[in-house]
């Protein structure tokens, strides 16, 4: 039985949900996909010698806060996709109270004492805040880097962070080492949503993010710097509807280095993360080193098509 | 680590004390979009719908 269908047994298991067929319709189908980031606390369970039915609550717990932020997500977007559409947002609404409190209470049931307990849900809960204050700030669209960064530490990086550091304290790794994952998921995690960004902004028809109005890290940084097109970035994103003003617009962001600073904020992060990982002193930190390895081989891949080696880390 | 502003700067000067780091990200400002885009597809497990 996979990490996945253990998950979905313990699910089922919890009181109250056992009474309630939508969350285990949904729960199911969703981990039936097998979603990569519900498997990172075993991860970090086994990076510090624990195994991976060690980690189990854990992915519940991180299963069902991510269908809690996507419920909440789609509605906040308006995406077309959500749930919500199909069930009606105060039903969505309320079934995300529903899934947050199953991963609280996921944790709850795994059995670990009572001191690394409360570390646990401190961290799920605060993980759960920061998301939503995210969030909140998130759909006022950010018009400068601040606060483009400071949505990411919040919205984004706290999932991930979460997801290591509770994987790590239920497969009773230190209080220290466990933080020091966490910090590592944080990197992980602001990774993550700068590669979503950038696929984000170059997909074909025009992303919702460009018909809307928002400015994920590509598009803030054509809006925002002083570069020779910028005039012409901003009359097209005007008309981004168009499927010609969307070529024009793209082009336009690899040219004035938009990409090139999305690469440049991956390496570092990168960089930052293997440093981290060097001082964390794992038993077995080839589990974090290859999370690291894949979401950075986007940036490998890309140097290589371009045919240009790899950089170091220089500091300009 | 520069802002965006000071990035661009950064990127776009043409001093001779240009380091190797910045002439490869140089470079990608003549990526396609097609290349960019294939280096990134190999991220699909990094999306965060549940649809």
């Amino acid at each position: 039985m996979d990490i996945y269908e253990q998950a979905i047994n313990g699910f089922l298991g919890i009181s109250g949900v056992n009474a309630w067929e939508e969350m285990q319709i949904l729960f199911q189908r969703i981990a039936s996909a097998k979603p990569y980031h519900w498997s990172l606390p075993v991860r970090a369970c086994e990076t510090i010698g624990g195994t991976p039915e060690q980690a189990v609550p854990a992915v519940i717990a991180m299963g069902c806060s991510h269908i809690s932020i996507i419920l909440v997500d789609d509605m906040l977007d308006a995406d077309p996709r959500g749930e919500y559409q199909r069930i009606g947002a105060p039903a969505a609404a309320n079934l995300a109270c529903a899934f947050q409190a199953a991963g609280l209470e996921a944790i709850v049931r795994s059995g670990v004492e009572p001191a690394i307990l409360s570390i646990a849900l401190t961290s799920f809960n605060r993980m759960y805040l920061m998301t939503a204050l995210g969030q909140s700030w998130d759909v006022k669209c950010p018009i400068d880097e601040t606060a483009y960064w400071r949505i990411v530490q919040t919205k984004s990086s706290p999932f991930f962070g979460a997801a290591l550091q509770i994987g790590a304290l239920l497969g009773g790794t230190s209080i220290e080492t466990a933080g020091k994952l966490k910090e590592l998921g944080n990197l992980y995690g602001e990774m993550i949503q700068i590669h979503d960004d950038l696929s984000d902004t170059l997909a074909v028809p025009a992303n919702p993010d460009w018909l809307q109005g928002r400015s994920p890290l590509p598009i803030l940084f054509a809006k925002v710097v002083d570069h020779p097109e910028r005039s012409r970035f901003l009359e097209l994103c005007g008309e981004i509807s168009d499927e010609n003003a969307l070529q024009e617009a793209q082009d336009i962001l690899v040219r004035c280095g938009a990409v090139s600073y999305c690469m440049d904020q991956l390496l570092r992060r990168y960089q930052s993360a293997q440093e981290a990982l060097q001082r964390a002193e794992l038993a077995r930190p080839e589990s974090i080193e290859s999370l690291l390895d894949e979401v950075i081989a986007p940036v490998w891949k890309l140097f290589d098509a371009i045919e240009v080696s790899p950089p170091g880390i220089a500091t300009p | 680590m520069l802002n965006m502003q000071a990035f661009h700067q950064w990127l776009s000067s043409t001093a001779k004390a240009q380091n190797d780091y910045q002439r490869r990200l140089r470079q990608l400002t003549r990526a396609s979009r097609i290349q960019i885009v294939n280096a990134q597809g190999d991220l699909t497990w990094a999306i965060w719908s549940t649809s």
